[in-house]
């Protein structure tokens, strides 16, 4: 009997909700079939693209999200820079294009997206090695049956369509993004997918337990027979739960946690009673000079108008030294998580602090907004970013009105948590981070994993003690964190006195539900 | 023949990024006039989809079209439409 392994990655690496229990295909690409000595010349190329949308038109069929990938695809194969590129290649060579020739100016024009500072455009590296691969029919050993888990290095969006019409029950990526093709895809057929997974090659070919709901892959689990029935409660629940959608309860609020613009379609179809929390990160990760005011504005001012007159929560730039960023101060640490991360961060880099509250001051004429300080440990935080607001505030000529609260995850607060009242309008239950701290165990480290729970009850009193002075204060106080997304652990929430909860879009319909139910059990006919 | 050159602040909150590219590229399909943008010391074929990816224009910023040929003006307002555009 083999001995079962457990791989927890990030929830926020969950693409695609669900949960799968089959055999791990590993499925390897080659890039082309092609004999390295075969030449193509431009027409027989034109005429293989020419094929290939028609192919296209058909495989990406009319739905709404799959269609306007296929779209997509079909503009890069008719792309004048790609041919451009193609015929100065073959004019260079004097003769038609051998396979190295042509994925030499794939390569190029790769670069070329690469270069640029957006994460969105570079993603479309994978659109365009789809293409190529597909041009030079490169294969992929495809012995996909019903129900087996694939593990890929990259996956692209054609990819996921074959994966689909085999019947696949959830896909596992080495590299990859949310906002991909592939992860849009992904979501839109509703295969569960995770992204940033750790090598599996050595598992291949063994049974393997996916838990895209909580972020777990366990290698030849043991108890199959609640697996499965877990499975079978999960899609039936999920048939239900479209209705949960459009509930509204009075004085509760079931919100969205969302990283990208390109969520909050997701989160409103969802049915998100507002944002809980925006993370701002993604607009500074990943590029060479950070965000202006005006293009923070933008995106600020698009997800306040989107949701206005709903609340939406944004927090400042949450960063630590585990994060390189060119342009931010950030030492090197020891212990990033316990060193100059979120306020502590921005303190030290007081430019990119006024740029981001300038832009959200604008942006507040807008629509409902709340802006929350991360990582903050001592009232004095709060302080130094009330006076760089007041002085922002003078230079502004029309601002609209915000509120300013802070995250709840360093456990010192909790417990002077007077202290920092009398500053703020709002707290925000920060559940990951404040679970790690208050255990010191790290989420990520699989060495502590039975260390860290998020719902021992010491994490559970200290959400407790928060409610309650916050509602001696008058002042709201909702949960941000996974634990708000565990419909278990509502109702006991709820009885705290928490009345705002922020979780994936995903799962809000299922949180609905959650809270619905507790309510009717509790008699609590008020809230419904 | 008409000539138009015009600068433009990009206030689609998605700058000129993926998805506002592949829309301006689809719009532009059915226009006859050539349609350049300018950008820093770059130039580039607007019915490109790779070209303006590859310019990475972010939210905020300015650029400067040139269109010329006989349905210019429409070429215009689709271009200003998605450049401008803060869709609901």
């Amino acid at each position: 009997m083999r001995t079962k392994i457990e791989i927890h990655v990030n929830a926020s690496n969950i693409v695609s909700e669900g949960y799968a229990y089959g055999r791990l295909i590993c499925v390897k690409r080659t890039a082309s079939h092609l004999d390295g000595d075969y030449l193509i010349s431009l027409e027989e190329l034109k005429r293989i693209a020419r094929e290939l949308e028609m192919r296209i038109e058909r495989e990406y069929g009319s739905s709404g999200l799959s269609r306007e990938i296929g779209e997509v695809h079909i503009m890069i194969l008719n792309d004048p820079l790609l041919w451009g590129e193609l015929e100065k290649k073959a004019r260079e060579k004097g003769r038609k294009l051998s396979v190295e020739d042509i994925m030499e100016v794939r390569d190029n024009i790769i670069n070329l997206l690469m270069e640029s500072d957006n994460p969105l455009i570079k993603e479309r590296q994978y659109d365009i090695k789809d293409l190529f691969n597909a041009l030079l029919s490169g294969t992929m050993h495809l012995t996909i049956n019903k129900g087996d888990v694939v593990y890929i290095d990259e996956l692209y969006p054609s990819d996921i369509l074959a994966f689909h019409n085999a019947g696949v029950g959830a896909i596992l990526s080495h590299r990859g993004s949310p906002t991909s093709h592939a992860s849009i895809l992904a979501q839109a057929l509703e295969i569960p997918y995770i992204y940033n997974v750790p090598p599996l090659d050595e598992y291949c070919g063994r049974m393997v337990f996916v838990d895209a709901v909580h972020g777990k892959i366990v290698i030849d689990p043991k108890n199959i027979g609640a697996i499965e029935a877990l499975i079978k409660e999960y899609d039936s629940e999920k048939k239900s739960l479209k209705k949960y959608s459009s509930m509204k309860f009075e004085g509760i609020e079931v919100m969205a946690n969302v990283g990208f613009l390109q969520e909050i379609d997701v989160a409103k179809k969802k049915g998100a009673d507002g944002i809980g929390l925006f993370r701002t990160e993604f607009l500074f990760l990943n590029r060479i000079h950070p965000p202006s005011e005006d293009e923070q504005f933008l995106v600020y001012k698009k997800i306040l108008e989107t949701f206005s007159p709903s609340k939406v929560i944004i927090r400042l730039l949450d960063i630590g030294g585990d994060k390189k960023v060119p342009y931010l101060r950030l030492p090197e640490e020891d212990n990033p998580f316990l060193g100059l991360r979120g306020i502590r961060a921005l303190i030290k880099n007081e430019e990119i602090l006024k740029t981001q509250l300038k832009a959200l001051i604008r942006a507040s004429l807008y629509g409902n907004l709340g802006i929350l300080i991360p990582m903050v440990s001592k009232p004095e935080e709060v302080i130094y970013v009330k006076k760089v607001l007041r002085k922002i505030s003078k230079m502004i000529e029309s601002c609209g009105s915000f509120k300013l609260g802070i995250m709840i995850e360093v456990p010192s607060v909790i417990f002077s948590i007077e202290k920092f009242i009398d500053h703020i309008d709002f707290a925000s239950i920060g559940t990951n981070d404040l679970t790690q701290y208050i255990l010191a165990a790290d989420r990520m480290n699989p060495n502590v994993s039975r260390y860290y729970n998020d719902e021992d009850d010491a994490v559970l009193e200290a959400i407790k003690i928060v409610v309650e002075k916050m509602r001696e204060a008058g002042k709201p106080v909702g949960i941000c964190g996974e634990l708000a997304g565990k419909s278990r652990i509502i109702k006991t929430l709820l009885n705290f006195g928490i009345n705002s909860f922020s979780v994936a879009p995903a799962k809000i319909p299922r949180i609905k539900k959650a809270v619905y139910e507790a309510l009717k059990e509790m008699g609590n006919t008020k809230g419904l | 023949m008409v000539k138009i050159v015009k600068r433009i602040i990009v206030t689609n909150p998605e700058g000129l990024h993926a998805r506002p590219a592949g829309k301006l590229v689809k719009l532009l399909s059915g226009v006859k006039s050539s349609v350049i943008i300018k950008y820093g010391d770059k130039e580039i074929n607007a019915k490109s989809i790779l070209s303006i990816m590859a310019l990475g224009i972010n939210p905020g910023e300015e650029i400067e079209i040139m269109i010329e040929g006989e349905d210019a003006e429409s070429a215009l307002k689709i271009v200003e439409g998605v450049v401008c555009e803060n869709e609901n």
